[in-house]
């Protein structure tokens, strides 16, 4: 090559590195997320989020949002429904705003209108769904939140009876309603098996999918001391269970313990087990559970094997030494057949009401991927003659007595 | 005309476009012909302008001879002793004007340094440098003897690189006395001491210092010939050699350790460095400097390996610390707060209500007075300085807050951000912190998140691009050299494990200790005998 083809070369190459750089450039620069600015102080946080029907338009849902008050002293301001302003009396102050409209967009544009700052829902911590709502408001409702973008999915879902506004509006002591419902499925409660908590998006997953009713906790306000007024505080009253987006089950806290303890779900809790001798009470309860589905002839045999073990705190016989190891083997057989009833009764309830919150359908339509017109049309009524075969071996761990 | 023709690469004459000094040539100047009066005539011209140059006439066997030195940098009991030397010798009655010199140095004169010069250049120099020369009727030579002195500080701790255990000794202004404690500390003679002068004005002395056996030789010529190149009219210190001979002058990163700390110089040409001494600058360079030399020093050699490795890493993370919290700061308040927990990001948005600038600016301000703070509590003195801090710290920052200038979190941001880069041993890298701190927060308050990640990026770029004397800069946690990186670099395993030199330096001698073997596993102390009382 020679020097005059090289200094041409080079100067092709020179030419093209700053090409390559100036369009690396433009391009990393219009790559979105950037020249976002928006700063903290202009958003408004909205906390939590609630959802009920309308009380004058049928057709219409009425949406609550929660929303952080920054500044020392909130001023009011109104959605275009009813009012609803209030404020916790400790360090996290909130106001409650709500709108009527056709969707919940529509609800939070007009909650927009009211606000000097820009909503930002994309830390809601929980939302509450009422029981009320129709199933046609509830579906659009959650197609609505799991396809916005600017909603946080990991965001808790749960349900009320009655007014989701109004549980939104409860005076805690020290902490904003929709704080409190997070926490309450956050981390402040280790202990699983007492309520199931449900994430946005698992509640949306668990309604589209095949063989599973989605279910949702369920909330009550009650009074921490029920002699007086105030405080309240917010509590899982149990589970119910969605068919079709209507309600068609509900589980109490008892039963919802049965729930989880046939889902494995159950860790590091205390347990009472009546036997024939008195209560048994077990600490450091853990469970594993596996379910399946097969078929039986004409029906469909659900099967769970149930692994309980705990560690024993309380003998029902206190007065005898525990050098034996019959009596202990005998309190394992009667919680075996005290949990293998009360884990049946559960089922059969779940029966009746033709809902399958555990997803039996899902694990048949695994095993029979080519039946899943009879699991997407008729597995209600299948689930429902279904025969249930469940075994719980439970397994308690005395470690003695100090004599 | 070929508009590329500054683009040509390739080899580059090093001296045919330089600007020349309108300094006399050294060769175009005279030797010394014998003749004293001609001699004492060309120096009264040249260097007897200054009021300190002095010539002291006297008689050495019959002959006319003179003393010429500067009277400020010469000991006056030196000459004294030359003088009494040549005026009380008995000399021969005949001697050869040819061998007098000879004479002279043999049997006359006390001292030690003796040299013979020709050059009256060569003689001008000597005599700034602090020798006294000798001149004698008839001679074509010129005798200097050394007698230097300049009064100069002893040898004390180090004023900025403080440690908590292990030799507190630094080096002092004086070259002499740098090389001096580098042989103490090192008893070997493979310590090679290269001396060189650079400056045509300043002629400042310039040693290099390495174990001739371990130190890979490439580093050292290529440190002599560059060093050798500095054409300079007056080399002011350490950093302004350090700034011409390193690789890449755009480069905000150190290309060489720069340290006053003797145990810091020992370790690192132990490990086969070379040390750049500048006379008249305590702070020595070691060369080649990689990145991970900026997040170690001596002293992790004096605690356990434990505690040594949790330093180092509480020095990796506080430079993460100083060089992104300001700007994550900026990013996560004005372009993405939902990245953060929820109740962090409304304490972070309650404690900017009433805030009046957006948290870039508020963010620079704080940043700002800590540069202002710092540089004042540098030049102060030191009583002064802590009263600054104390100002700065609880008035300022306080003051501020209450006047809604600033959130009160963002006074913990930056006073976190302080703190983090006053963690980092070096100075030098602790100001490239700063810079890559303020960098992030421009770009952070531009593309938020994004920005930072970009500029990132270009950071680990521009450091893979680097080398220094031939080693790559971020060596050895580029990948080349694991053990390197994971022994003695991101972890420092117990001593007697590191029996090998690091590899990314290319030792000639890789070998530091035999493997460690325990001669006494077990010490049995002697058992008391049993059934024998002792005596009382």
């Amino acid at each position: 090559m020679t020097g005059r083809s090289r200094f041409a070369f080079s100067s092709w190459q020179a030419v093209q590195r700053w090409v390559v750089t100036g369009v690396s450039v433009g391009t990393l620069l219009a790559v979105p997320g950037c020249w976002d600015y928006q700063s903290i102080n202009t958003r408004a946080t909205v906390l939590g989020m609630a959802i009920d029907p309308a009380p004058n338009h049928p057709d219409q849902i009425q949406v609550t949002a929660q929303f952080a008050v920054l500044h020392a002293d909130p001023s009011g301001g109104g959605g275009s429904g009813a009012m609803m302003g209030s404020q916790a009396s400790g360090s996290v102050p909130f106001e409650n705003l709500t709108a009527e409209a056709h969707s919940i967009t529509e609800g939070m544009r007009r909650l927009q209108l009211n606000l000097s700052r820009s909503v930002d829902s994309t830390q809601v911590r929980c939302v509450v769904f009422s029981e009320r709502l129709s199933p046609l408001q509830l579906q659009s409702a959650l197609q609505e939140l799991t396809r916005q973008t600017q909603i946080n999915r990991a965001a808790y879902v749960a349900a009320v009876p009655d007014s989701a506004a109004d549980l939104l509006a409860q005076p805690l002591s020290d902490e904003a309603p929709a704080d409190a419902v997070a926490k309450k499925f956050g981390v402040a409660v280790k202990q699983y098996g007492y309520y199931v908590r449900r994430q946005l998006w698992e509640f949306w997953r668990d309604s589209a999918q095949l063989g599973l009713s989605p279910s949702l906790p369920e909330l009550t306000a009650t009074d921490a001391v029920p002699s007086e007024g105030k405080p309240r505080v917010v509590d899982v009253s149990g589970l119910c269970i969605y068919k079709g987006a209507r309600v068609a089950a509900r589980l109490n806290r008892s039963d919802t313990l049965m729930f989880n303890i046939l889902s494995g779900r159950v860790r590091d809790m205390g347990l009472d087990i009546p036997v024939q001798e008195g209560l048994v009470s077990l600490g450091d309860v853990r469970v594993k559970s596996r379910l399946w589905t097969m078929a039986d002839g004409h029906r469909v045999r659900i099967v769970a094997r149930i692994r309980l073990q705990g560690t024993m705190a309380r003998r029902p016989d206190a007065d005898q030494m525990a050098d034996d190891p019959a009596p202990l083997t005998k309190m394992e057989e009667q919680a075996n057949q005290y949990l293998e009833q009360a884990l049946l009764s559960t089922v059969r309830k779940m029966q009746q009401a033709g809902v399958d919150p555990w997803g039996f359908g899902r694990f048949y339509l695994h095993a029979h991927p080519e039946q899943s017109e009879l699991v997407k049309y008729h597995w209600a009524d299948v689930f429902r003659t279904a025969t249930c075969d469940t075994h719980v071996r439970v397994r308690i761990i005395s470690r003695g007595e100090l004599v | 005309m070929d508009v590329f023709h500054f683009r040509r690469s390739g080899y580059r004459n090093q001296t045919a476009d330089r600007l020349k000094p309108k300094t006399p040539d050294y060769r175009d100047a005279p030797h010394i012909t014998g003749d004293l009066q001609k001699t004492l005539s060309y120096l009264k011209d040249t260097a007897g302008r200054s009021s300190d140059f002095v010539m002291r006439y006297t008689d050495i066997a019959g002959r006319d001879a003179a003393l010429v030195y500067y009277l400020t940098v010469t000991d006056q009991h030196t000459i004294e002793i030359i003088l009494r030397a040549l005026q009380t010798h008995r000399y021969p009655r005949r001697m050869p004007r040819h061998r007098m010199a000879e004479y002279l140095s043999r049997h006359v004169l006390p001292n030690s340094n003796i040299v013979f010069v020709t050059n009256l250049w060569e003689l001008r120099e000597l005599a700034t440098g602090g020798q006294v020369i000798l001149l004698v009727d008839g001679l074509t030579v010129a005798i200097t003897v050394g007698a230097l002195s300049v009064p100069h500080r002893t040898p004390d701790t180090p004023l900025l690189e403080a440690s908590t255990r292990g030799p507190q000794l630094a080096f002092v202004e004086n070259l002499e006395v740098n090389i001096g404690l580098m042989r103490r500390s090192l008893n070997s003679d493979s310590l090679t001491v290269r001396q060189l002068v650079v400056g045509y004005r300043s002629r400042t002395r310039v040693a290099l210092l390495y174990l001739h056996d371990v130190a890979n030789p490439n580093v050292v010529e290529t440190a002599l010939k560059r060093i050798e190149a500095v054409h300079v009219d007056k080399l002011t210190g350490s950093a302004t050699l350090e700034q011409r001979i390193v690789d890449s002058h755009w480069t905000i990163f150190p290309l060489s350790r720069s340290t006053a700390r003797l145990d810091n110089c020992v370790k690192e040409v132990g490990q086969g460095k070379v040390l750049i001494l500048v006379d008249g600058d305590p702070t020595a360079l070691l060369i080649p400097g990689t990145i991970i030399d900026f997040f170690q020093t001596m002293e992790d050699d004096q605690h356990n390996y434990v505690e040594a490795t949790l330093i180092r890493w509480l020095r990796i993370f506080s430079f993460f610390l100083g060089a992104y919290l300001p700007a994550l700061y900026v990013a996560f308040t004005d372009f993405t707060p939902s990245l953060m927990p929820q109740i962090l990001a409304l304490q972070i948005a309650r404690s900017r209500e009433g805030v009046p600038f957006p948290a870039v600016v508020e963010v620079l301000i704080m940043q700002t007075v800590i540069e202002i703070l710092r540089e004042a509590a540098l030049r102060l003195p030191k009583v002064m300085g802590q009263t600054i801090g104390i100002v700065g710290g609880l008035v300022l920052g306080e003051a501020s807050v209450q006047a809604g200038l600033v959130s009160n979190i963002l006074i913990v941001v930056i006073a976190l951000a302080a703190l983090s880069i006053f963690v980092m041993p070096s100075i030098d890298f602790s100001a490239v912190i700063r810079i890559i701190s303020v960098c992030n927060i421009l770009v952070s308050a531009l593309f938020g998140l994004y920005g930072i990640v970009l500029l990132a990026v270009l950071v680990l770029y521009h450091l893979a691009s680097l080398k220094s004397f031939g080693v790559e800069y971020i060596a050895p946690l580029g990948g080349q050299n694991v053990r390197d990186a994971v022994l003695d670099g991101l972890l420092r395993v117990p001593l007697p494990l590191l029996d090998r030199r690091a590899s990314h330096l290319q030792p000639q001698e890789d070998t530091r200790s035999a493997d460690y073997t325990n001669p006494v596993q077990h010490t049995m102390l002697e058992k008391p005998r049993r059934g024998k009382r002792r005596k009382r």
